[in-house]
């Protein structure tokens, strides 16, 4: 076996959906996605039920995943960010616009410590009138993967 | 009203999308909305006595989101204010010299 294969086998690896019911948010504010349904998760690094947030406890390179479908009337701008919110340094954005349902999806690299760095994803949709939701479906989710240890 | 709404009364010459990318984060981690960062260039961070103040329904300043979406196109602005004045209106009967009179007069 490669050592990079092994690396691979090693790591952390996980994917979360919103699976159970779906989340309202408020207009124009950056809400944090409770995706509440691990599909997998190899070293419980994923809180799917307080903070939902990824904390891997193995040091290196990730590449993270996310996916946000909107519901709203006339949704003017919709942005996913996957973040540390310490700093905001993990922040990527993608827009969406568009009447009904919106979709984004965001994609990064990032270096985990393995202690205490941790990434979220939110969520931020503007629309002309009501509340947004994220309905519970496979298409909200967030995924990731160690790939590297330095 | 939410929090963000609440700013927007304060501040009404912004708009949701440039609240946010002016340095101003609106972030509501599960618990509610909260302020978690205000680095407008020039507006100060309104104080907590100035958003309880405001209550009811939120109502855009339909002014300055007009103004706003014309302010780099005053040919766009002409015509609109020109419409709104009923220069197109079916009966008004303007002549083509009148109509460019008009329109003009709002650039």
């Amino acid at each position: 076996m490669s050592g990079l294969t092994s690396a691979l086998l090693k790591g952390p690896a996980f994917k979360a959906i919103r699976g159970i019911s779906a989340q309202s948010i408020s207009d124009a504010v950056i809400t944090k996605i409770q995706l509440n349904d691990k599909i997998y998760d190899t070293h419980n690094c994923y809180d799917e039920v307080t903070n939902f947030r990824f904390t891997p406890n193995k040091a290196g390179f990730y590449v993270l995943t996310a996916g946000l479908q909107v519901n709203g009337t006339s949704i003017v701008d919709a942005r996913l960010r996957i973040s540390n919110v310490a700093d905001l340094v993990y922040s990527r954005e993608s827009y969406s616009t568009g009447s009904g349902s919106s979709y984004v999806v965001a994609s990064v690299v990032e270096y985990f410590d393995g202690v205490s760095d941790y990434a979220e994803c939110f969520a931020f949709c503007n629309v002309v009138s009501g509340s947004p939701s994220i309905p519970n479906s496979v298409l909200n989710f967030f995924s990731g993967a160690f790939i590297r240890s330095e | 009203m939410n929090l963000v709404q609440k700013i927007l009364t304060i501040y009404p010459q912004l708009d949701k999308a440039e609240l946010l990318e002016s340095g101003v984060i609106v972030q509501d981690d599960g618990e509610g909305p909260y302020i978690k960062q205000w680095n407008h260039p020039v507006l100060p961070e309104p104080t907590q006595a100035e958003l309880d103040a405001i209550t009811g329904d939120y109502v855009p300043d339909l002014g300055a989101v007009y103004d706003k979406a014309l302010q780099n196109n005053q040919l766009i602005r002409a015509l609109v204010k020109a419409l709104n004045k009923g220069t197109f209106v079916p009966g008004s009967n303007y002549t083509g010299p009148q109509m460019k009179t008009i329109i003009k007069a709002e650039m």
